[in-house]
């Protein structure tokens, strides 16, 4: 069976189509509440968030022309509200967050093992990087986006898209070999 | 010409691509490009596996995230309903608005209104 196509729901959910926006909610909610849970680092914060994205795409239904597609349009709703929700912390609060993701990758008790596990380490590293680095790598790797994608999703040029990308793998190795795992690279 | 022996920028403009070519989204014109560095270098090889590494754990990762809990959609789905409900409000009032204003003007069409002095209405009715 071939299910409905996005931009299809989108223009029932225009014409106030309830059921329309429970498939376009099932489709996505739990992709965009990933990319906001993994900007935000709070899963209520990352809940409420969902919520509003899905409720502006109930009341903006009708101006979505196509020009990208759902899933981009989604993302970068999606991204806005995150990024509100992050304004409205206080700074001490990002400050303690920062520190915190920091103590996260110091070595612990499992720490001797994970580093035989490179790819333990390496979702370590990746949980550890900054926000900025930690969203391009899942709008491309998790996503699935297109330079031109992440470029209208992050509001950037495509070449800053690229360097952005560049930059992040750089510190990912970079992180890595700090925590003893050497790839060759950077 | 080895992609090694590319000039540093195109070089590093490869480098820059292969994310998107691991998980199939470049244009096919720089699709083209990576796998003709590719064929032709085995570095850049390398880094094209140290990519796809990334891209199996980043999505590891990813997938580990639990989903959401129902209260986003029930939160959603109960602020849809209050607008449905509020709009219903305003249809109705709206409505209701429309048709007390239709029956006032036929009310008033009902009623003498000021009548036109009797020269006037006298001129009127000349052929």
């Amino acid at each position: 069976m071939r299910s409905t196509p996005d931009e299809v729901l989108i223009r029932r959910i225009a014409n106030g189509d309830r059921l329309a926006m429970q498939v376009l909610y099932a489709r996505y909610h739990v992709r965009v509440f990933r990319f906001v849970v993994r900007l935000v680092r709070d899963e209520a914060t990352a809940e409420d968030v969902i919520s509003e994205v899905f409720l502006d795409v109930w009341r903006q239904a009708g101006r979505f022309q196509g020009r990208s597609t759902v899933s981009t349009w989604l993302l970068a709703i999606a991204r806005f509200k995150a990024i509100s929700a992050l304004k409205r912390r206080r700074d001490e609060e990002l400050d303690e967050e920062a520190a915190a993701a920091i103590e996260e990758l110091s070595d612990n008790p499992a720490t001797a093992l994970e580093k035989k596990d490179t790819g333990a380490m390496l979702r370590k590293c990746l949980a550890g990087l900054s926000a900025e680095h930690r969203e391009v790598i899942d709008l491309v790797y998790y996503h699935e986006k297109s330079v031109e994608e992440v470029a209208e999703i992050v509001g950037i040029p495509e070449n800053t898209v690229k360097t952005r990308m560049f930059y992040a793998r750089k510190r990912l190795g970079e992180m890595l070999k700090s925590e003893g795992v050497e790839r060759g690279w950077p | 010409m080895s992609a090694e022996d590319k000039e540093p920028d195109e070089r590093q403009a490869i480098e820059a691509l292969l994310p998107w070519h691991a998980t199939g989204t470049l244009r096919p014109r720089d699709a083209n490009r990576v796998e003709q560095a590719l064929a032709g270098d085995r570095e850049l090889g390398r880094q094209s596996d140290l990519v796809r590494e990334e891209l199996v754990e980043t999505i590891h990762l990813n997938e580990t995230l639990r989903p959401p809990s129902a209260r986003p959609m029930q939160r959603l789905f109960a602020a849809i309903d209050a607008e449905a409900r509020a709009t219903g409000h305003r249809r109705g009032l709206t409505w209701a608005a429309s048709y007390l204003s239709s029956r006032g003007t036929l009310l008033r069409a009902r009623l003498p209104g000021p009548q036109p002095p009797s020269q006037l209405r006298s001129w009127c009715k000349r052929p």
